[in-house]
């Protein structure tokens, strides 16, 4: 059970903060690689722009790089040739369509976790100096974009000119483009009086209703900034009567299951109102892909056709899933004519599609992960009791009072079309208040470690059979194994170990699950989830998860994993039903641990009921051992891993400490040098004649200017060997511990 | 009945045998202002020496019966001033009745000040106080009122009335997104002049997450069904329906069915956890709405104070149903409860009082009064501005504040303004303008206005809007904000450190003033027109360049440095007038 799989981890940190031994308690997470601001966070096709970046642990990052080849890095270099600090310039190739796109560093941990770059078509700008007055409102040329950032307690403010009957389109690009901005844009006018305010996140059409100045602010709900409060705020003239598209964003991570494959990118057949009740409902014929609106408030779209008996029918709404604030709901009803009328029989109400693994609540701690893979719209199907008319209400669940032609729906009906999709995750902890700064942890290896994923099946219209993971153009040194998606079931997960060995290097993998449907073999990709933010107090901050666009993997290679375990010996395990099986495990340590021993609990179908067990940190081996006559699986071959939390004494930048003391040898002995230099000038001025005592005072002096910069030097050097230290001082750090997974082959109970 | 006068009440009981019988010893007797007229155990009726309409009610058995009496002062109304549209028409008909002659029209600074206050939430900028008195526009009041109307101002302070009510109220720190965008829409539809049914209706029936529909955010405050019926009888309908929770309501018609009835509207909220801590989803639960009678036990359909609603098929939500009925254009209640609030809001005292105790045996003082405005603001299509644009341009709203021999004692037939103490909120804000000195508040942009503030958790760190009176949003009565004067509030205003430290604020308006080259007198009308909208007096000003202009000795007799006590002067100054009557009260 994932609810007492951290166990050991959470009772270890409980009795350390209870004891006050360390004034630090632990933190989660091993230190990862985390690009987490671009200013400014895009350009405009076909241009070069020079960024700034900013994150966590991005030391000695060299490269940066894209999910698209139409998006190019190099470092900026200074007068001298040198690369600056934290600067490049990037290249937008004129094809390179607008869109949001991944941006990653290379760091020596790896491939940094992502932040959006978008690319558009507008006049871009970057704001410099402050406008948080409306006397200081930054002017905003028609159809520009501009790059910025909210100051905490501030409003921004910019300004536009504008001609009477002009249709002017705000739109602030924040959540979509992983800012933490909840943005209130308001068009004022030139006194700064609010004209028209949007909060939800939507955007601001507006018809000038006079020539002049109009102004523009930009605010953050509750008035927070900082520098993760980025967005940008688009501004264009719109041609009155054609449909707005807005800045391009990210997608929500219950999007990965629609559509399904092979559907149609626009359906051929449009509700037609009214059609608000059984008397005005519009003919169908069966099957049928339509699109329509949830508008106006209250809106019911009632649907009628002709099926026959013993029919099943399969019904998928997507609303929510395009990222809408919409709840679809659909109730299916037999209709039959009676004397005084007809009567109406419930055949199926449909509403959420739940989450095929329960969900992390909002408590003390996580109990499921805090993705969810369900969704608001609408999977289900209905089959047909007698021959003749049926209708299908379709209604949001959530649109009792809203206007917004813009809250859109597909409508599919059709026979069972088995098939799947998938989404994966880093796997969670179970810890204290949900310390989401695991979930952003990006999928870049130390050496030595193994990085789980759970992967989630959305299984549609039936489908019930295995899916097997798969992961290839893996980056060297770098293995996975999928550990399959039952029958009937809806979790699975891929290892993926790092070597030892792997040298630094990144690779954009791919990842695929495989099943057989209907005699033939199905492939669909799994697409990745991540939380935009490392967020270590999720009752004070919301995480905002989302799809990410490729499977990037890494290898840092430079730093070890604290512990390995793999089993002893790579060969298959055999083992016949009903008896017990021991499989030797090795532990490998390059840390410190807090506590003696770490629980391991199974992972892998068949095996993952297997009860959990301690093994003792400070050895080098242990076992693990299985009763398959508990177990109760049936022969074949299994893939199993193991895994549990453990505390290391994780140290730092070891490796800045020998440069460190390297330097500081080679300051010490420098000033050492400059000092003899400088006793001995000093001597041969005492003993100098008067004629040459200026001249020697003069080498002295200079002798003396040198040895006060070799003193600084010194004092630097013995500053960065402290820092050195300091960063290294061992820390108490609970990550997930995965081992190497081993083959299980389960052969058939010897018949006496 | 004039004045002094006597009268005896008969209360005949008729029984359903047919049989009628003389109860007016059992009967119980209940005036609805003693201060007018008392009533004994014996249906005994005495007028006092008020004039006005008073009434009493008589019970007996669950069942209720009203006696209104109209008492004439009788003094002679004969230079009325000409009527603006029916509010003045009704409003001066109702004084000829009762011989009370009105005040004469306020002069051009008062109503400056009043309309400004009473719209904007704020004092009037010296410019704009400058402006209007020298403009000679014959239309300049109501251009004031629509540019108020337009403003910002006006979305502030009319949204801080309406959260406080709708009980915004932070609770727990996490709860700051939620008020936030709550206050925000709740300002946002008031500057957008949305319909009131369409605000009430988007409240009532809201469905989804408080960052994508914030009216869900009452939902989180208020839970049950049973408390969602009271508030909203309470707040929308001007009903109490308490009572009628665990028996008949005893001074009304309203009976258990009834409560249950209406609760039966909220029993199909359906709620769903959120990604955000302590916040739930809203959507409709399908299913036939009902809710049990608590005595009888009985399931009660969905039903509306008496009124029927058409059967509610289970895909329906039956909240929309119920504000459909609302906003039905004779529904008796709901736009009757908003004009009876707006009017409390301009003229202090609502035309029926309490403004949200609305029922038979609580006649309002002029219904004629009451029926025409509730009448103008349906025909507007719940328009909220318009009903501020027809009280405020009446000639009743701009009579002067001060009595003539006659209508000193009357505080109910709006013969003259009646004078109010400004709210907490306002009163901040009006000495935060006068000293220079804005109040900073926590998170909040500098420069936020205290009437801005989104939600209660202000009040913490603020003495000043605690001893005021601001709510705590606990409550959906108005009675809620404290607006009684205090020994607390005058020793505040006198003495406190915050207000101090306003006065002496680096750079503040006292500190301008004593380094401004003009002549002393240019800057105390200066000082007068920022805090009264109007220029000083005669006297006044003599009065106010002699304390300015005199030598300022220390507690050692020492004569202190002239700059220094420029600047303690125009302090005093400044302290002087923010104490009086002039400045705390709007008139």
């Amino acid at each position: 059970m994932i609810a007492t799989r951290f166990q050991l981890a959470v009772f270890t940190m409980v009795t350390v903060i209870s004891s006050g031994q360390l004034a630090q308690a632990q933190s989660v997470c091993l230190p990862a690689p985390r690009l987490l601001t671009t200013m400014p966070m895009g350009g405009k096709s076909g241009t070069l722009v020079e960024i700034t970046i900013a994150g966590e642990h991005l030391e000695e990052a060299k490269e940066l790089v894209f999910s698209d080849a139409r998006l190019s890095a190099t470092p900026k270099l200074n007068a001298a040739g040198q690369p600056e600090a934290n600067k490049y310039l990037v290249t937008l190739a004129a094809d390179c369509p607008p869109g949001v796109y991944e941006a990653r560093l290379m760091t020596r941990l790896g491939l940094s976790s992502s932040r959006v770059f978008s690319v558009g078509t507008l006049t871009e700008v970057t704001r410099t100096q402050p406008n948080t007055k409306l006397d200081s409102a930054l002017v905003l040329p028609l159809n520009s974009v501009c790059n910025a950032v909210i100051t905490n307690r501030s409003v921004d403010h910019y300004s536009f000119e504008a001609k009477k009957d002009q249709r002017i389109i705000v739109d602030c690009a924040t959540r979509g483009i992983d800012s933490k901005l909840d943005a209130v844009v308001i068009i004022a006018d030139a006194m700064g009086r609010d004209l028209l305010v949007e909060r939800r996140g939507g955007v601001l059409d507006y018809t000038i209703p006079a020539d002049g100045k109009y102004v523009i602010k930009v605010h953050e709900l509750t008035f927070k900034g900082g520098h993760d409060y980025f967005y940008r705020l688009g501004l264009w003239e719109q041609p009155a009567g054609t449909p707005i598209v807005r800045q391009p964003g990210t997608r929500t991570v219950n999007s990965f299951s629609w559509p399904p494959v092979g559907l149609p990118e626009q359906s051929m057949l449009a509700e037609a109102e009214p059609n608000n009740d059984g008397k005005k409902a519009m003919k169908i014929t069966l099957p049928a892909d339509l699109n329509g609106t949830f508008f106006p408030a209250a809106d019911v779209d009632v649907f009628e056709f002709e099926a026959k008996k013993g029919e099943e029918w399969w019904v998928e709404v997507a609303s929510e899933r395009f990222g809408l604030p919409t709840d679809p709901a659909v109730i299916v009803q037999q209709v039959t004519k009676t004397a005084d009328g007809e009567k109406t029989t419930d055949l199926a109400e449909l509403a959420d599609v739940p989450s095929p693994v329960k969900v992390s609540s909002n408590g003390y701690a996580y109990d499921g992960p805090p993705y969810d893979a369900g969704t608001a719209d609408v999977l289900g199907k209905f089959v047909v009791k007698e021959d003749g008319l049926h209708r299908l209400q379709l209604t949001d669940l959530f649109g009792g009072t809203r206007n917004d032609v813009r809250n859109r729906y597909r409508l599919l009906i059709r026979k069972a079309a088995p098939d799947f999709a998938l989404v994966a995750w880093a796997q969670h902890m179970e810890l204290r208040n949900g310390d989401r700064a695991a979930l952003s942890k990006p999928m870049s290896l130390r050496g030595g470690a193994t990085m789980a994923l759970e992967v989630i099946a959305f299984r549609r219209d039936g489908f019930a059979g295995d899916i097997d993971l798969t992961m290839s153009g893996l980056p060297e040194g770098v293995t996975a194994k999928g550990l399959k998606i039952p029958a009937g079931q809806s979790r699975g997960m891929i290892v993926i170990t790092a070597h030892q060995d792997a040298p630094r290097g990144f690779a954009n993998a791919s990842f695929q699950g495989v099943a057989e449907i209907n005699g033939a073999a199905v492939t669909r990709p799994v697409r990745l989830a991540s939380m935009s933010w490392p967020i270590p107090d999720s009752w004070g901050e919301v995480p905002s998860p989302r799809l990410i666009t490729d499977v990037p993997v890494s290898v840092g290679g430079s730093d070890l994993s604290p512990l390995t375990i793999k089993p002893q010996s790579t060969d298959v395990f055999e083992v016949k039903a009903g008896e017990k099986l021991t499989v030797p495990l090795v532990l490998q340590r390059r840390s410190e641990f807090s506590g003696a021993t770490m629980q391991l609990k199974p992972i892998g179908a068949g095996f993952d009921r297997a009860p959990a067990f301690d093994i003792n940190l400070t050895g080098d081996t242990a076992q693990a051992t299985f009763d398959l006559a508990a177990l109760k699986v049936n022969p074949g071959d299994y893939l199993v891993a193991f895994h549990g939390g453990a505390v290391a004494k994780y140290r730092h930048r070891v490796d800045q400490i020998a440069v460190a003391e390297a330097a500081q040898k080679q300051a010490t002995e420098a000033a050492a040098a400059i000092d003899a230099e400088v006793k001995k000038l000093m001597d041969a001025v005492a003993a100098a004649p008067d004629d040459k005592k200026p001249e020697a005072m003069k080498a002295a002096e200079e002798a003396a200017a040198r040895q006060k910069a070799a003193a600084a030097a010194l004092n630097a050097a013995n500053e960065q060997l402290k820092n050195a230290n300091n960063v290294a001082q061992p820390r108490d750090i609970v990550d997930i511990v995965v081992s190497e997974p081993i083959t299980i082959r389960v052969l058939p109970a010897e018949t006496k | 009945m004039r004045r002094g006068g006597e009268q005896s009440l008969k209360a005949l009981a008729k029984f359903t045998d047919g049989s009628v019988r003389d109860v007016t010893s059992m009967a119980l007797y209940e005036s609805n202002d003693p201060a007018m007229a008392t009533v004994n155990s014996h249906g005994q009726v005495k007028v006092l020496d008020l004039a006005g309409k008073v009434s009493v009610m008589v019970r007996y058995q669950g069942r209720i019966s009203v006696f209104s009496a109209s008492v004439p002062l009788g003094a002679a109304v004969d230079s009325l001033p000409p009527a603006k549209n029916f509010v003045d028409e009704l409003v001066f008909a109702n004084l000829k009745e009762l011989g009370i002659p009105p005040s004469a029209a306020c002069d051009d600074a008062t109503f400056l000040r009043r309309v400004t206050l009473d719209i904007g939430g704020r004092l009037p900028t010296p410019d704009e106080a400058t402006a209007f008195l020298a403009s000679t526009a014959a239309d300049k009041r109501e251009k004031v009122i629509e540019e108020l109307l337009a403003s910002p101002d006006y979305a502030d302070f009319f949204a801080n009335k309406w959260t406080a009510l709708l009980k915004n109220r932070r609770d727990d720190a996490s709860d700051i997104i939620s008020n936030f965008a709550f206050h925000a829409w709740v300002r946002d539809g008031l500057l957008a002049n949305k319909r009131y049914d369409q605000f009430v209706r988007e409240l009532l029936a809201a469905t989804g997450t408080v960052i994508g529909n914030p009216p869900v955010a009452w939902y989180k405050r208020v839970k049950e069904p049973k408390q969602q019926l009271e508030d909203v009888a309470q707040l929308f309908l001007g009903v109490r329906m308490q009572c009628a929770q665990c028996h008949h309501h005893p001074f009304e018609k309203w009976s258990q069915d009834d409560y249950y009835a209406l609760a039966a509207f909220f029993t199909q909220v359906g709620r769903k956890p959120s990604a955000t801590r302590g916040e739930d989803l809203i959507f409709h639960k399908r299913g036939v709405a009902t809710m049990a009678n608590m005595k009888t036990g009985i399931a009660l359909k969905p039903a509306a104070l008496g009124d029927v609603i058409p059967e509610i098929a289970p895909d329906s939500d039956p909240r929309l149903h119920l504000a459909d009925w609302m906003a039905g254009p004779s529904n008796p209640f709901f736009a009757k409860s908003l004009v009876n609030r707006y009017w409390k809001h301009f003229f202090q005292r609502g035309l029926i009082e309490p403004e949200d105790d609305i029922r038979d045996s609580n006649p309002p003082t002029n219904p004629e009064l009451l029926a025409a405005l509730e009448k103008h603001f349906v025909s507007s299509g719940f328009d909220l501005k318009e009903l501020i644009r027809t009280i405020t341009r009446s000639q009743a709203y701009q009579l002067s504040s001060t009595p003539n021999q006659h209508n000193v004692v009357d505080v109910q037939n709006y013969s003259r303004y009646y004078p109010r103490r400004l709210q907490a909120e306002v009163l901040l804000d009006a000495v935060d303008a006068l000293t220079g000195s804005q109040t900073d508040f926590q998170n909040l942009p500098p420069g936020t206005r205290a009437v801005a503030l989104p939600d209660n958790s202000y009040n913490r760190a603020s003495p000043f809007l605690r001893v005021f009176g601001r709510p705590e949003g606990e409550s959906v009565c108005e009675c809620e904000r404290v607006q009684s004067s205090s020994l607390a509030q005058s020793l505040h205003l006198i003495n406190a450190g915050d207000v101090k430290a306003k006065l002496a604020q680096p750079g503040g308006r006292a500190e301008k003033l004593a380094s401004d080259t003009r002549p002393p007198e240019e800057r105390v009308r200066d000082v007068y027109l920022a805090a009264f909208s109007r220029l000083p007096k005669e006297e006044e000003l003599k009065t106010a360049v002699e304390y300015l202009t005199e030598v300022r000795t220390d507690a050692a007799g020492t004569t202190i440095e002239p700059q220094r006590a420029g600047r303690e002067n125009f302090q005093d100054l400044l302290w002087a007038l923010i104490n009086t009557k002039e400045f705390l009260f709007n008139h």
